[in-house]
């Protein structure tokens, strides 16, 4: 009896395998158009009417797993994009950045090329920390005595004259800016060809003056006024002649015709310094003018 | 076990409704990036169920109609859903594992099997099969996914066979303590 159903069992198994593998070798070999392919088209035939009714009757919960899938897939994708969003704004910020400080270092470029600073060995530095406002007007920068830099030397960057150095470390060195109510330097006027002193402007952060001037009337909103490489009499000058300082933006009436104030706002953006040149050779004698005692 | 027309017939409804139900609906429902595939598990159950001659005679049918239902090469899922009820049904007449996960675990294999062996069929056959760490992880994620729904299928595969079914121990003796047979503890 036990015999019986071992046999029974694996002949069934056996017929079951044959014609598996019968069906799977004479299908495989056959054309699209042979026996078996027809009896399947029919079948299907027959199948399809069936599959299209479910497949209508089960569209609901293949909307729903579908919605459900979707949801989550959104999630991710949402999640995916707002990361890679982030990515490309740092991106686009190191960008900018990097545009802004080529800019600066392009300006630094031009201002040794056509105002022959390189005459003076300038010394790049990075600015690494600024005020947070307008009436603190020094900012440091990462280049010391190491680098060469001393105490007094000019500062420039691309669009004309930062200040001065006052302080010095090995590593780091404090600039005084141009605004700063220590700042003077001998300057002269283009146009009207004056002599003066350009100084911090009292009361106006950020703002500077022309002292001292030869001929007040003479002097024009919008004239240029650029260093002048001398020292006045009571002021030594620092700085190398011809270096761009601001343009004379205001010019105040007082009750006389000298009584003038006239305001200059500086040539260099200083509330938003990157780079910087450190002028580290003095001037040389031929550019000192003659107006006063010579800079030793 | 005695064949009858009713049991065919009931084994045939449930070949049926789980084709159309694998071909119209969950072979387009992805979860973890693949679809379920019940066609294996529903062969598995048959066979723990009702024994290896009945396992590979269902496994060969729903074979049959999935290769038909989905015009793939006619004889390949047959070959391996009859292996895939053979072996379960074999499974239950030589060990009868009476656990709760039981199914689960079969139908891990099952699974397997199925996918495993289709790939390799394919294979063989010279039908180009993109083999990848894709392909791996999609067939793996597939049977993670028939593993986690074996047990309800299990379960309803079970419901609609079970006038059909041998008398299991269990169900036995819960027949006996509510109907008023005797108690193993009443012998004394």
């Amino acid at each position: 009896m036990y015999d019986k159903q071992v046999r029974r069992r694996r002949l069934v198994l056996a017929v079951f395998v044959v014609l598996s593998l019968g069906l799977l070798t004479v299908y495989f070999g056959e054309s699209a158009g042979g026996g078996l392919h027809a009896v399947q088209r029919g079948a299907l035939q027959v199948l399809g009417p069936i599959q299209e009714g479910a497949s209508r009757a089960l569209k609901p919960f293949r909307d729903l797993f579908g919605w459900v899938g979707d949801t989550l897939d959104a999630k991710q994708q949402r999640d995916k994009l707002l990361a890679t969003n982030e990515q490309l704004e740092r991106q686009v910020t190191d960008l900018q950045a990097t545009r802004a400080e080529n800019e600066e270092l392009r300006r630094l470029l031009e201002i040794n090329d056509a105002g022959g600073l390189d005459a003076y060995a300038p010394v790049k530095a990075r600015v690494t920390a600024r005020p947070s406002n307008l009436f603190y007007s020094r900012i440091t920068i990462d280049k010391g005595s190491s680098s060469g830099v001393e105490v007094d030397q000019p500062v420039v960057n691309g669009a004309g004259l930062i200040g001065r150095v006052t302080q010095v470390t090995p590593g780091y060195s404090v600039v005084s800016l141009i605004t700063d109510d220590e700042f003077a330097a001998a300057a002269r006027t283009l146009g009207s060809n004056q002599q003066a002193t350009v100084q911090s402007s009292i009361n106006r952060p950020g703002d500077l003056e022309l002292e001292l001037v030869q001929n007040p009337e003479k002097v024009r909103k919008g004239d240029r006024v650029i260093t002048a490489g001398s020292t006045s009499l009571r002021l030594r000058s620092y700085f190398p002649q011809n270096i761009p300082i601001g343009t004379v933006s205001r010019i105040e009436l007082g009750d006389g015709d000298l009584d003038r104030r006239i305001h200059v706002r500086p040539a260099a953006d200083l509330g938003n310094l990157l780079w910087v040149e450190v002028l580290t050779k003095r001037a040389p004698a031929q550019t000192v003018a003659s107006t006063g005692t010579a800079t030793p | 076990m005695t064949v009858t027309p009713a049991l065919i017939g009931r084994l045939a409804a449930i070949a049926l409704v789980g084709v159309v139900l694998q071909v119209c609906a969950l072979s387009q429902i992805e979860v973890f990036g693949v679809p379920a595939d019940v066609a294996p598990l529903l062969v598995a159950s048959v066979g723990l169920l009702l024994g290896s001659t009945t396992g590979a005679s269902f496994g060969f049918g729903v074979g049959l109609l999935v290769d038909t239902g989905t015009l793939q090469t006619l004889g390949v899922s047959s070959l391996l859903l009859v292996a895939v009820g053979y072996g379960a049904g074999r499974l239950r007449e030589l060990r009868d594992p009476a656990h709760g996960l039981t199914p689960m675990a079969v139908g891990a294999v099952a699974a397997a099997v199925s996918s495993i062996g289709y790939a390799v069929l394919q294979f063989l056959l010279g039908v180009d099969v993109p083999l990848s760490g894709l392909l791996v992880r999609d067939v793996l994620l597939a049977i993670v996914l028939d593993t986690l729904i074996a047990l309800p299928v299990y379960a309803v595969v079970r419901r609609v066979l079970l006038p059909f079914l041998p008398d299991d121990p269990r169900r036995r003796r819960r027949r006996a303590y509510t109907t008023g047979g005797l108690s193993p503890l009443s012998r004394a």
